[in-house]
């Protein structure tokens, strides 16, 4: 007889089942939004075996809706205070709680993932997702999905065999915005903040890894902005003012002079005006608006003037060039969450706009874009983390875990929509529909090989690695073989010479149109066929693809989503699009 | 009574850690949210989770519950703990819930019945919502008419709430003139409507329309979980001579009677079952209502967006949850933009 505070959880699935449930090995990834609910269902409902994993520290804009958490935990592993605050639900739980990345650690190989029955997805980004979808496919365990943005949100099942895998269906991309746009010819606010978070870098950070850095050592002139932004930081805590008020009138004046001269924007639409020196200048020196004493609340919440955004950008780097922060300088990265950081970035995006008739926004809206935060509330993921367990018990009652037979996840398992308003003729707020079949285009899950369009000639190897294999396709470790020959083995050291060559000319006859390639990564057990087409780069939208490679299949082939979610970062809750309807 | 509150926040403060749900729904949304206390009748499953949403959100509340806290109910209570059992569930659970969010107030309130309008109108008093979760409540039918017409009168927006291990039924009555905006688009496409007017029937009346007519088009009949509530509290209603024990033979006995007077029918598989469940609702169940429920009681109390015109069913078995109108009156038509054809296409 099970305990009575299983009384609920018996009374629907029976004695047999529940027992079933109770020793179910559950592993759930990701201990945010959507963890913290899923954990304290699962806990109440009887599954006492539980495995949580999370890299991420609690912060404070978790606690309006991750409620396993305080303000005394900031700063704490997520997974460990979600494990202690579970045991105190139900005493019976076994829960490991891992501080790491599900990506990363070799402790999470595919046998480790052998060892659980059924497998939940609690987490905010496409890469961990897809990840895990590999994982579960590899180690045949049933993976139970779930996403959620704002007040949208989905759950559905994924079985090696039965149903789509996460990938069978494209994904949005990351956005990368071509360098000129950043540099010479912003069009819309996330631009300026791009830019603002490359004059960070030059300022502060590594500056010769900003896009706004002059290479001394190249040809032709540098740009007028790079002595004057170079001195900012050699500067003393008391000449800041003076040199950040230098610095802005070279970017936001000189520089914009300079270019209209040279006829840069002869063939605008839109032509920058330069902002005016002095104002920079004498701005600089002025009271900044994060000092004001008695500031209202929504301070951050208003514009900065012009001077006053000067005058931020002093403050900030009086902040950094501090005696006690000076060992920092040359390693800052921007961080959203990271106060100095943050004002800085909204400060030059607001003068960035300024300079090219774009509409400047607030620190709040700049930390909005900038740290691509995705809305996220409580109700959204308390629905789909519901739903999970749902399906959790659907699976065990249905036989599809945890018993002799197999039921198909085909037969049973559903793609539920979570929706803000009744939608379909059923006037439906959670909406179920069958789960899709394998897509036969889907190289992870059905092994189809993946047409590459890139240009053979001008492509290094190098870059085939870093850009398509890892960065599109989601490899891990890739070994790329050509026939018997191999090309990239990272425990060959022998054939780390290839990889500054261009595709054509490797050896053995080259990587050149249409030759097909067999790329294996034993860390995610998958091995796929690569089809290489040529493609010249000049024939490439440098725009709209400034990486220069089509995917042509899969879901690698989605066309990057440019809002102002740009995918750029994924270090926010729920980054997952949510469905946008009903594919039926 | 005692009350669990820190010191005042500063609005910078409560800006943090309100962050994320003000880039959705906004300040002036969340000023209306921290302005309003919602009202518990019966911690049971489903106002457990309402109550963990709306104080997260900002809502302060007040909680009543007049029974005390037994094993079972840890299964899906979890302010409460092994250690409170025998203790009124109001007292064992309120420092929890205050936990959960610091810049809420949290309090227990009355746990009296109310036999007439006047305490009726005294419970409700003070209140911008109140969420009736009816299995876990004494009150009768009349009792929920009684505190649903108080609500009428002082403007609080009113929830009844049936969950069960098969789903769930519930009941909202924003009132005769329920005011809201409706809002479409993202960021800086965001369009506003003009102000829109919903009304709201009575639970009395909701209540009292025949069975039949609530369902949507090319529903062959209402909803499963919406005849379960309904045989539910005819079943709990019923004169106490009749009341032996719930045994399954009863219920199912009860319930063919009920539907076949009403020219309706469930497969007895699902009366059987729903027998056994009926009273055991699993934390994960209410959760899922919990959760859409909440939302509607941010659209309710922010005027954004139409709230559900007037039930919401959700089918545990099928996992549908589908919005329904129980009124004596026709439907309005809605205004044209009232419910964006598509509110989540981008």
């Amino acid at each position: 007889m099970a305990q009575p505070r299983y009384d609920h959880s018996v009374a629907g699935l029976g004695e047999a089942n529940f027992e079933k449930l109770r020793t179910c090995k559950v592993l759930v990834v990701g201990a945010g939004g959507i963890g913290c609910e899923l954990l304290k269902n699962l806990v109440l409902v009887g599954c006492e075996k539980l495995t949580v994993v999370d890299l991420d520290t609690i912060d404070v804009s978790n606690l309006n809706r991750q409620f396993l958490f305080r303000k005394k935990h900031v700063g704490k592993s997520k997974a460990e205070v979600a494990g202690e605050a579970i045991k105190r639900f139900n005493p019976n739980v076994e829960v490991e709680a891992i501080h790491g990345n599900i990506i990363t650690n070799p402790l999470f190989k595919v046998d480790w993932f052998r060892g659980f029955d059924a497998v939940i997805n609690a987490l905010d980004n496409v890469d961990a997702r897809r990840h895990v979808n590999r994982m579960c496919l590899a180690a045949d365990k049933p993976l139970i999905e779930a996403g959620t943005t704002g007040f949208l949100g989905q759950v559905f099942c994924i079985r090696k065999g039965e149903t789509a895998c996460y990938e069978c269906f494209p994904k949005p991309q990351r956005v990368v915005y071509p360098i000129c746009t950043i540099r010479s010819t912003p069009s819309q606010p996330v631009h300026c903040v791009v830019w603002a978070k490359e004059l960070f870098k030059l300022l502060f950070g590594d500056a010769s890894a900003s896009m706004l850095f002059d290479d001394p050592a190249a040809e032709g002139e540098p740009s007028s902005f790079a002595s004057a932004c170079a001195a900012v930081r050699t500067t003393s805590v008391d000449g800041a003012s003076k040199a950040v008020g230098a610095a802005l009138a070279a970017l936001c004046d000189a520089e914009v002079k300079a270019q209209l001269a040279l006829g840069t924007y002869k063939t605008a639409k839109k032509v920058p005006t330069p902002l005016s020196s002095p104002e920079l200048t004498d701005g600089a020196a002025s009271q900044p608006p994060s000092t004001i004493t008695n500031r209202p609340a929504d301070w951050d919440r208003a514009v900065w003037t012009a001077p006053q955004c000067s005058a931020e950008i002093a403050e900030v780097a009086r902040e950094l060039l501090s005696n006690d922060m000076k060992e920092r300088l040359g390693s800052w990265e921007f961080d959203k969450d990271d106060e100095a950081s943050m004002r800085f970035v909204a400060a030059a995006a607001n003068l960035r706009c300024r300079v090219f008739h774009i509409d400047p926004l607030s620190l709040y809206e700049a930390k909005g874009v900038a740290g691509n935060i995705v809305p996220a509330i409580a109700t959204t993921n308390a629905v789909v983390a519901g739903l999970q367990v749902l399906e959790l018990l659907r699976l065990v009652e249905q036989k599809c875990i945890l018993s002799e037979e197999r039921t198909s996840l085909a037969e049973v398992g559903r793609y539920t929509y979570c929706q803000r308003f009744p939608t379909g003729r059923k006037c439906e707020l959670l909406q179920p529909v069958a789960l899709e079949g394998p897509q036969p285009t889907c190289y992870v899950c059905r092994n189809a090989t993946i047409p590459v369009a890139l240009d053979t000639n001008e492509t290094t190897l190098q870059t085939f690695v870093d850009v398509v294999l890892k960065k599109k396709l989601g490899f891990i470790d890739p070994a790329v073989d050509k026939g018997n020959s191999g090309l990239v083995d990272s425990e060959d050291e022998g054939l780390a010479r290839n990889l500054p060559l261009t595709l054509a000319k490797l050896p053995a006859g080259g990587v050149v149109n249409g030759t097909l390639l067999c790329v294996n990564d034993f860390q995610i057990d998958l091995e796929v066929n690569v089809e290489v087409r040529h493609k010249a780069n000049k024939d490439f939208d440098e725009k709209a693809n400034p990486e220069r490679v089509d995917i042509l299949t899969g879901a690698a082939a989605a066309p990057a989503v440019a809002t102002h979610h740009d995918f750029i970062s994924q270090n926010d809750e729920n980054s997952e699009p949510a469905a946008k309807k009903a594919r039926h | 009574m005692a009350t669990f509150t820190s010191t005042k926040p500063s609005e910078e403060e409560t800006n943090k850690v309100y962050d994320r749900q003000i880039r959705l729904w906004g300040a002036d949304a969340q000023r209306r949210i921290q302005a309003s206390r919602v009202l518990f009748l019966g911690l049971g499953p489903a106002n457990v989770e309402l109550c963990k949403n709306l104080v997260l959100a900002g809502f302060s509340a007040t909680v009543a519950d007049h029974r005390k806290v037994d094993a079972a109910s840890l299964g899906y209570n979890f302010f409460a703990d092994a250690e409170s059992i025998g203790k009124g569930v109001g007292e064992a659970s309120v420092e929890n819930i205050a936990e959960l969010n610091p810049f809420a107030d949290v309090k227990i309130g009355s746990t009296s019945s109310c036999s007439d309008a006047a305490t009726a109108e005294k419970l409700v008093e003070g209140h911008g919502v109140v969420i009736v979760d009816v299995p876990c409540t004494r009150g009768s039918e009349e009792e929920r008419k009684l505190i649903n017409e108080a609500c009428r009168k002082s403007g609080a927006k009113f929830l009844a709430v049936r969950c069960s291990g098969d789903g769930a039924a519930a009941f909202l009555d924003l009132g005769a003139e329920h005011t809201y905006v409706v809002e479409t688009g993202e960021g800086a496409k965001k369009t506003t409507s003009a102000p829109q007017k919903a009304s709201y029937c009575s639970y009395a009346d909701a209540v009292g329309v025949a069975w039949d007519s609530v369902k949507n088009k090319k529903m062959a009949q209402p909803p499963t979980p919406f005849l379960l509530d309904r045989l539910d509290a005819l079943f709990a209603d019923r004169p106490t001579s009749k009341k032996r024990s719930r045994d399954e033979g009863d219920f199912v006995a009860f319930a063919r009677r009920e539907l076949a007077a009403r020219s309706l029918g469930l497969d007895d598989t699902i009366l059987a079952r729903h027998a056994r469940v009926a009273g055991k609702c699993p934390a994960h169940i209410a959760a899922v209502v919990g959760g859409v429920l909440g939302q509607e009681v941010v659209k309710a109390v922010s005027g954004r967006g139409a709230p559900t015109n007037n039930v919401f069913a959700f089918d545990a078995a099928t996992g549908s949850g589908t919005a329904l109108f129980a009124s004596p009156v026709e439907r309005a038509a809605a205004p044209k933009a009232a419910v964006p054809v598509d509110a989540i296409e981008l």
